[in-house]
């Protein structure tokens, strides 16, 4: 019981985290959300783990924790990982302006100008 | 062929992208002002005195903030390049590597055949200092390249190119860094661009060896392509 009240509560941080995300990430956010429910399932009812196990052919409910787990995590990262990418190509957009508003700079003694 | 830098190159715009190169950007930019008036060095903040030398050897330099990658650089040169009234777009590489005068003939090869852009191949030209190991990645990029593209290249990832104007603004680059290679040969797809190969010399001097991309690079790239096939 200890550790069910522990790992609810470690969940619940969770599922804090997944509501302060607003309506950004989409994908994450449901994705957070389904493993934030799919936990609260598993901790208070652990029998039905084994029973989905059974029913997808593996053969504990350990295993297919483990296995759904790496999958999700992937995923998630995957999804990051182009949030990422779509943030530096703003980000280098960005830079790019600054660097082209302030023009060609000429060396000598630190004097710029545009051209 | 004797050039007239003044009369016969102001239109061309030579862009060199440069991060850290402070100890060959020099002597680059004389090589290339040799010949060309219009050199455009991109420092991408570096940490070294590339800035300074290469204003001091006379080239105009933009620099970046904040590092970005070559692929940005080129990008951010070729922007500046077209805002400027470019007709043609030399990119060039910092480390030395590359031969000025292969561009003369790129241009006019160009020129003649009516292309969107020249694409310098080593492999149809020379390699000075190649090593085996470099020449067989080179090769198998180039098989996949062929593969994944359709391209009929011999060369896919050399620096050395030539764009017309019209080629140049519609390669939009997103690929900061490495992968920006490849990203410019499926631009040529996309946007159904004509090119042609044409023979440059490439050295590898111990200095561009140490630059250069390895290996590991490779997978960088592969996984930066895949990534941004899954964005869209």
């Amino acid at each position: 019981m200890i550790a069910q009240i522990i790992l609810s509560l470690g969940l619940s941080g969770c599922l804090f985290y997944v509501i302060s995300l607003g309506r950004t990430l989409p994908v994450v956010r449901l994705g957070l959300l389904a493993v934030v429910l799919a936990g609260y399932v598993f901790i208070w009812f652990p029998q039905i783990t084994n029973e989905f196990a059974a029913l997808v052919g593996i053969g504990r409910g350990a295993d297919l924790v483990m296995y759904l787990w790496i999958l999700l995590s992937l995923f998630l990262i995957l999804k990051l990982h182009i949030k990422l990418r779509e943030q530096t190509e703003t980000l280098t957009k960005l830079a790019r302006h600054l660097t082209l508003l302030e023009g060609v700079k000429k060396g000598h003694s630190g004097d710029r100008k545009g051209r | 062929m004797l050039y007239d830098p003044i009369n016969l190159q102001k239109d061309v715009w030579i862009i060199i992208p440069a991060y850290n190169e402070g100890a060959v950007i020099g002597n680059v930019i004389s090589q290339v002002g040799e010949m060309f008036p219009n050199i455009l060095v991109i420092d991408d903040a570096s940490t070294d005195q590339t800035f300074t030398i290469a204003s001091d050897a006379g080239a105009l330099v933009l620099r970046h903030p904040i590092n970005l990658g070559q692929g940005a650089a080129l990008q951010t040169g070729i922007n500046y390049a077209l805002s400027q009234g470019a007709k043609n777009i030399v990119t060039f590489d910092a480390d030395g590597q590359h031969h000025i005068e292969d561009v003369p003939v790129m241009l006019d090869r160009l020129a003649d055949s009516g292309a969107d852009l020249a694409l310098g191949s080593r492999f149809l030209g020379e390699t000075i200092g190649m090593s085996q190991s470099r020449r067989v990645l080179l090769r198998a990029a180039t098989l996949f390249t062929r593969l994944t593209t359709g391209l009929k290249l011999t060369d896919c990832h050399n620096g050395l190119r030539v764009f017309t104007a019209r080629a140049a603004s519609q390669l939009c680059l997103r690929q900061n860094r490495m992968a920006h290679a490849s990203e410019i040969l499926a631009g040529i797809r996309k946007h159904r661009l004509r090119f042609i190969e044409v023979p440059v010399t490439i050295s590898y001097t111990d200095y561009s060896k140490e630059k250069g991309q390895t290996f590991g690079d490779a997978f960088v790239i592969f996984r930066d392509l895949i990534a941004a096939r899954l964005q869209r």
